[in-house]
C-alpha cells in the first residue's frame, strides 16, 4: 500500500472501521513509514485534545421541572403562531399548513379544484360541460361560482361544505388553532364533498363509490367519514 | 416500508401511545430524552439558549408525531430535529453578527483587529488554551461540525450518523475526514 491510499484510509483507520484486510496492510505501511507515521500521531493528538475540552464543558444542569416547562411551551407556541402542522393531504400526498382562517378557502379550492378536474373528464365522456369553465374567478382565497352549467351546482355544495367547517369552529378547544381531531373532521368533509359532487352534481356514481370508500377508510370515527360509509353501502 | 418496530426502538411504544393522543405517554418521552438532547444543542451552539431550544425540538417533535413514520429510531429522529433547530439558530446568529458589524464604524474594526495582533504572542495560559480549542472546533464550516460532534463527541456510529443527517454513509465519512484534517491542521501547534 503507498503513502496516498494510507492517507485517505487513515481516518478510518484510526476510528476502528476499516475492513481487517485493508488494515493490516495500512498497519504494516505504518510500520516501515515514518512521516505517514507522524500524520498518523497528528490526527490523533489532534482529536484526542479536541475531545479532551468537549468533554469537560458540561451542559449546564437541565431545569428540574423541565416536564411542565415543555407543556406550556407546548401551549404557548400554538397560540402564538395559529398554526398546525398537518399531515397528509390526500390523494395528492401533499403537506399543507393552514391556520383556522385559512381552512375555508383551501376547503373552497379543494372542493372548485375537484369538480374542475371531474368536468373536464365529463368532457372527455360526452357529459354536457355547461358554459362556466372559464368563468371561475378567484379572488383572494374567495370563491365565485359560475351562475350557469354544472358548476352552478357548486355553489350548494360550498355553502353546506363551509357550514360544516362553521360547526368545526364552534367547539373551538384549542386557542387559534385546530386540534388534528378537528382537522381530521375538516379533510374528511373536504373528501365527503368531493365525493357527492362526483354524485349528485356529475353523475359518476364509480367514481364517487371509490372516493365514498377513501374517505371512510381513512379517516373511520369522523362524522363525514361515517356518512361516507352510509353513502357507500347506499351506493353498493 | 421497513418499519423500526418495538425489539429495536425502546420508544416505539410510547409514540404509539402518544400518537393515539395519551400525553402522559409524550411525557415520558420527554423524560427519557431531554438530557441528552440538552447536552447536544449545548456541544452544537454553545447557547444560553439551549434549555428553550431543547423545549423547542420537543414541541415540534409533539405537535409532528403523526409525520413520524417510524421508518427510523424515534431518537434519531428526534436528534435531526435538534440539528436543524441548531443550524436554524447559527443562520440567526450569522445574520445578527452581520446587521451588528453593520452599525460599527469601519474604523472601530479596524483598531480592534491591530490590538488583537498586538496582543497575539502572549504566553498562552490553559484556559485560553481551551477557548482556543473552542474556537477552532466552532469555526470549522457547520456541517462539518456537525458531523464531527454528533460522530466524537457524542459517539454515535457513523451509520447513526448517516440515519440522522439522511445523508449517504459515505458523504458523512467525507465530512469527517474533512473534519479532522482542519482540526489537525489549527491545532498541530497545541501539540508542541
Amino acid at each position: 500500500m503507498n503513502c496516498r491510499k494510507v492517507r485517505k484510509n487513515l481516518v478510518l483507520f484510526l476510528d476502528g472501521e476499516l475492513p481487517s484486510s485493508e488494515a493490516e496492510g495500512v498497519q504494516s505501511h505504518l510500520e516501515g513509514c515514518e512521516a505517514c507515521r507522524e500524520e498518523a500521531e497528528l490526527l490523533r493528538s489532534t482529536l484526542s485534545i479536541a475531545l479532551e475540552r468537549a468533554r469537560q464543558k458540561q451542559a449546564p444542569p437541565s431545569l428540574d421541572n423541565f416536564a411542565s416547562l415543555f407543556w406550556r411551551k407546548e401551549r404557548e407556541q400554538r397560540g402564538k403562531d395559529g398554526l398546525l402542522p398537518v399531515g397528509r393531504l390526500f390523494p395528492s400526498h401533499r403537506r399543507v399548513r393552514v391556520t383556522r382562517y385559512g381552512v375555508a378557502s383551501v376547503v373552497a379550492l379543494a372542493v372548485i379544484g375537484i369538480t374542475i378536474f371531474a368536468v373536464r373528464q365529463g368532457d372527455k365522456r360526452g357529459t354536457p360541460s355547461g358554459t362556466g369553465r372559464s368563468a371561475i374567478e378567484v379572488r383572494k382565497g374567495a370563491v365565485v361560482p359560475p351562475a350557469t352549467g354544472n358548476l352552478a351546482n357548486i355553489e350548494k355544495q360550498l355553502q353546506e361544505l363551509e357550514a360544516a367547517v362553521g360547526r368545526l369552529r364552534v367547539p373551538a378547544t384549542s386557542g387559534t388553532s385546530f386540534t388534528g381531531s378537528e382537522m381530521r373532521e375538516v379533510y374528511a368533509a373536504i373528501g365527503l364533498a368531493a365525493a357527492n359532487n362526483y354524485r349528485n352534481v356529475l353523475d359518476m356514481g364509480d367514481v364517487a363509490a371509490k372516493k365514498y370508500a377513501h374517505v371512510a377508510s381513512l379517516f373511520p370515527g369522523t362524522s363525514a367519514g361515517q356518512q361516507a360509509e352510509k353513502m357507500l353501502s347506499h351506493l353498493n | 416500508m421497513g418499519k423500526v418496530k418495538a425489539e429495536v426502538d425502546p420508544d416505539f411504544d410510547l409514540v404509539e401511545r402518544s400518537r393515539a393522543g395519551d400525553t402522559a405517554a409524550f411525557d415520558e418521552l420527554v423524560s427519557r430524552h431531554y438530557e441528552r438532547l440538552h447536552a447536544l444543542i449545548f456541544r452544537l451552539t454553545d447557547a444560553d439558549r439551549c434549555e428553550d431550544l431543547t423545549q423547542e425540538a420537543l414541541v415540534l417533535a409533539y405537535r409532528n408525531i403523526d409525520r413520524f413514520r417510524g421508518e427510523a429510531k424515534f431518537s434519531t429522529w428526534l436528534t435531526r430535529i435538534a440539528v436543524n433547530l441548531c443550524r436554524s439558530e447559527w443562520r440567526k446568529r450569522k445574520k445578527q453578527r452581520e446587521r451588528r458589524l453593520d452599525d460599527i464604524p469601519r474604523e472601530a474594526i479596524l483598531e480592534r483587529a491591530d490590538s488583537n495582533r498586538k496582543n497575539a504572542p502572549k504566553a498562552m495560559m490553559e484556559a485560553e488554551k481551551g477557548e482556543r480549542i473552542d474556537h477552532e472546533i466552532a469555526a470549522r464550516p457547520p456541517k462539518l461540525r456537525i458531523a464531527f460532534t454528533l460522530r466524537y463527541v457524542e459517539e454515535y456510529s457513523p451509520s447513526e450518523v448517516a440515519a440522522i443527517l439522511e445523508r449517504k454513509l459515505g458523504t458523512v465519512r467525507s465530512r469527517l475526514f474533512n473534519a479532522r484534517q482542519i482540526l489537525k491542521v489549527r491545532l498541530r501547534d497545541l501539540l508542541r
